[in-house]
């Protein structure tokens, strides 16, 4: 007994060593604040050091105005929500808070992708840039990192790039900012010699690990398939092609080639 | 031992009188699953195959199987964008939602990896803004899919291409919205101005999709949601679709969904089959004029205090919960170390009734984004994500370990006030002056969020117990409040403690 009363005596002497030390947070922070902003990073939210400089004492109207009409200063952070259901108070309480906690040095957060995929062949769906947002990135296995990204609606060939594609900007962001192909070498517009649209029915992964995208248009199927071959990009179709014909960009790095069901594009 | 000491320092500390206390983790066992290696592990659907294996889809776009008996992980599929929702059907093919589509991937050729990614639909706009999430993904007894498409922030912009045909109405065309226009060159900062806060400009953002098989063409089945992370299509088919607070949504809050209904968020307006909006910004609408057309959620959680960002939901399962009722709802919450337990009431043929926190315990952590029952539903696995926001990653399995404990069955609207039926015969009640009811209105409009308007601390007459149910009489009951209702912890019965002080209960209709 006697023990257990000596614990509980250590314990309630060093719980309020600690309150002396350190402020503790108004309850209104827990609730709403504590899991997006740190005292000495930044996590989702700017760290207290960043809020101090930016909302100083004489700056509490632009902070009570910020907390309940918050907008969006960096573009790769989302977007704080609305704090207006917290009274002007608690609002205070919480500025007090931040500006009166001591904070001895910020801690650098990365910004490395923890997760870097670069395999060889993968295919990829992400916001890529210059495309349409529905838009599908193979990377081929070719020493030149050539990449070819294909346009789910318009079921075509958009752009070659070459490069390590790169959609961290993407998840990063949330998808805010582009996922970046590289490169950007050839584009090509393409017509399917029909005004009807085609229709994607997905695709198919080879043993290889290249896809083969299904689509109809006028309702006849066609396969068409990705791959490379040394270090060419190559397209094979199957299926009644309907007349198609592409034009790729004047100034160009790309050489195209076609045979009755192939186009092949290789590094000039 | 360890309980009663500290509650004792717990009183010691905060000068409070000494109580009883209540702990999760003496009836719940919290574990960690094991993850799979390299793989960011952020948990955007969860599902179980009949094999009995967990399938997961993943952040960055994979589908990993998990053979929970051998504790081990293999890759299924990959390169998908943003899945936030995953069916495992019979016969091995798994059917995910991702931003662009919904997905049903085949193993044809039976080596454990899926070769064949085919469309099943994908009949909806992308405008490219970050903010149009995916959300699912249920099937009902028919075999119909159902997603729910979040709305656009004006957080940001719209890319220059877009799947699906831009909606101008009210004046706001594609071109204000552009991330990069260079021709009035203006930062998002000031085009902003003017664009609602969410918006829903290419078709059924907003809206709840029914497909049904073999169908390529989506139906809007309901309007009016905003950030709707969480579907559930219970045992009679009644679709359930939780919602995150923000403008038009004053509470995070769980609809049930009625067909062809109007939700409450206004930019979805933009796509109503039957009564669109042709020729206004959808925001600008009268709230009282909108407010007639809506179906009003049945539960809402306020920020902060009950939830913040709630995510899916599933049947409360009595085997879990320990509970004896079979209608309750458990949701999970993205921003607090909980999950929360919906109690349906019925009053005056209206769906509403009282929220509390289950296993609020620091061990369950935040970021519980998607819920699944072990086959037997004595355990539950969390699957965890952040996405940039608050949150957590990892999946969590929760096993209840069958020491029975009182927890709240249902809680029921009465002519002068509420009900509480409990697993148990109550055996102390504590004190009338440890009761506290508060109640206020949540606001309807197009502002963000709502504060507790015409908050008021009620006038508690009487409180009693008679078996099992608890009965507190108020001085008056009014409509169109949620009351936030604060029991002692000091109600006991012979199972234990009570398990969840806190109650809050939407009070739409009321007995005359």
């Amino acid at each position: 007994m006697s023990r257990t009363l000596l614990t509980l005596l250590a314990v309630v002497s060093s719980a309020s060593a600690a309150a002396k030390k350190d402020q503790p947070a108004p309850q209104a922070f827990e609730t709403n604040c504590k899991a997006c902003h740190l005292t000495d990073r930044a996590l989702v939210g700017p760290h207290f050091v960043h809020i101090q400089e930016h909302y100083p004492l004489s700056k509490r109207s632009e902070f009570l105005e910020w907390c309940r009409n918050p907008g969006k200063r960096n573009p790769n952070m989302p977007q704080m929500p609305s704090m207006a259901h917290i009274p002007e108070a608690e609002l205070i309480e919480i500025h007090n808070y931040i500006l009166n906690t001591e904070v001895k040095r910020v801690k650098k957060t990365s910004n490395k992708d923890l997760f870097p995929d670069t395999k060889r062949p993968r295919v990829v769906r992400s916001f890529w840039r210059n495309t349409a947002p529905t838009s599908i990135l193979i990377a081929l296995p070719t020493a030149e990192k050539l990449n070819v990204v294909w346009d789910s609606e318009a079921c075509r060939l958009r752009y070659i790039s070459q490069g390590e594609a790169d959609n961290f900007p993407y998840l990063r962001s949330n998808g805010n900012s582009e996922s970046n192909p590289g490169k950007i070498i050839y584009t090509e517009n393409q017509t399917f010699g029909t005004d009807a649209q085609p229709v994607f029915k997905g695709y198919r992964i080879d043993k290889d690990g290249f896809p083969t995208f299904l689509y109809t248009i006028d309702g006849q199927e066609i396969t068409e398939q990705i791959s490379s071959s040394g270090e060419s990009v190559v397209r094979t179709f199957t299926g009644t092609t309907p007349a198609f014909s592409v034009t790729a960009a004047d100034d160009t790095s790309v050489a195209v080639s076609t045979t009755s069901n192939t186009i092949t594009y290789s590094l000039k | 031992m360890k309980h009663l000491l500290t509650s004792t320092l717990c009183s010691l500390l905060l000068g409070a009188p000494a109580m009883a206390e209540f702990f999760w983790e003496d009836h719940y066992l919290i574990e960690d699953i094991t993850l799979p290696a390299d793989i960011d592990p952020q948990i955007g659907g969860l599902d179980m195959n009949e094999d009995g294996d967990i399938v997961a889809c993943f952040h960055r776009g994979q589908v990993m199987t998990y053979d929970t008996s051998a504790d081990k992980w293999s890759l299924f599929a990959e390169g998908l964008h943003e899945p936030l929702g995953i069916y495992a059907e019979k016969g091995g093919t798994v059917v995910v939602v991702q931003r662009p589509e919904i997905t049903r991937l085949h193993d044809t050729d039976g080596d454990g990896k899926a070769d064949f990614y085919e469309t099943v639909c994908d009949d909806w706009g992308v405008s490219g803004n970050y903010h149009e999430f995916t959300f699912g993904l249920e099937k009902d007894s028919k075999g119909n899919f159902y997603i729910a498409l979040g709305t656009a922030s004006n957080g940001s912009g719209v890319r220059d291409e877009i799947r699906g045909e831009w909606n101008d109405a009210g004046g706001l065309t594609h071109d204000r919205f552009k991330y990069n226009n260079a021709i009035e060159e203006q930062s998002w900062a000031s085009k902003k101005k003017g664009t609602a806060r969410m918006y829903a400009r290419v078709p059924y953002r907003g809206c709840v999709l029914k497909v049904s098989p073999g169908n390529r063409k989506a139906e809007v089945y309901a309007t009016g949601v905003r950030t709707p992370n969480g579907l559930y299509v219970d045992e009679h088919d009644q679709l359930w679709v939780s919602d995150n607070q923000g403008d038009w949504v004053g509470a995070s809050k769980v609809h049930r969904i009625v067909e062809g209904g109007f939700h409450g968020h206004a930019a979805s307006l933009l796509w109503d089959p039957k009564n669109p909006v042709t020729d206004a910004v959808p925001a600008s609408i009268p709230p009282a004029e909108l407010n007639k057309r809506r179906t009003k959620a049945p539960f809402l959680l306020p920020q902060g205090d009950c939830g913040n960002s709630i995510t899916q939901m599933t049947a409360l399962q009595p085997e879990f919960s320990n509970g004896t009722a079979g209608n309750n709802l458990i949701v999970g919450e993205m921003n607090h170390s909980h999950l929360s337990a919906c109690l349906p009431d019925t009053v005056k043929g209206e769906v509403q009734g009282a929220v509390y926190h289950h296993l609020k315990t620091s061990t369950i952590g935040a970021g519980n984004n998607r819920l699944l029952y072990s086959p037997d539903n004595k355990s539950l696995y969390i699957g965890k994500t952040h996405l940039s926001w608050p949150g957590r990653e990892g999946i969590k399995k929760v096993t209840y370990k069958g020491k029975p404990f009182l927890v709240a069955d249902r809680v029921q609207l009465t002519e002068t006030g509420f009900d509480i039926t409990f697993n148990a015969p109550i055996t102390d009640i504590g004190a009338i002056s440890d009761y506290l009811i508060e109640s206020y209105v949540i606001a309807y409009y197009a502002g963000y969020g709502s504060p507790k308007n015409e908050l008021r601390t009620d006038g508690i007459t009487k409180v009693e117990a008679k078996g099992n149910v608890l009965s507190i009489t108020l001085d008056k009951l009014e409509a169109g409040r949620v009351y936030d209702i604060r029991l002692p912890s000091s109600i006991t019965s012979d199972l234990s403690d009570i398990a969840a002080t806190r109650y809050w209960y939407t009070a739409h209709q009321i007995l005359d």
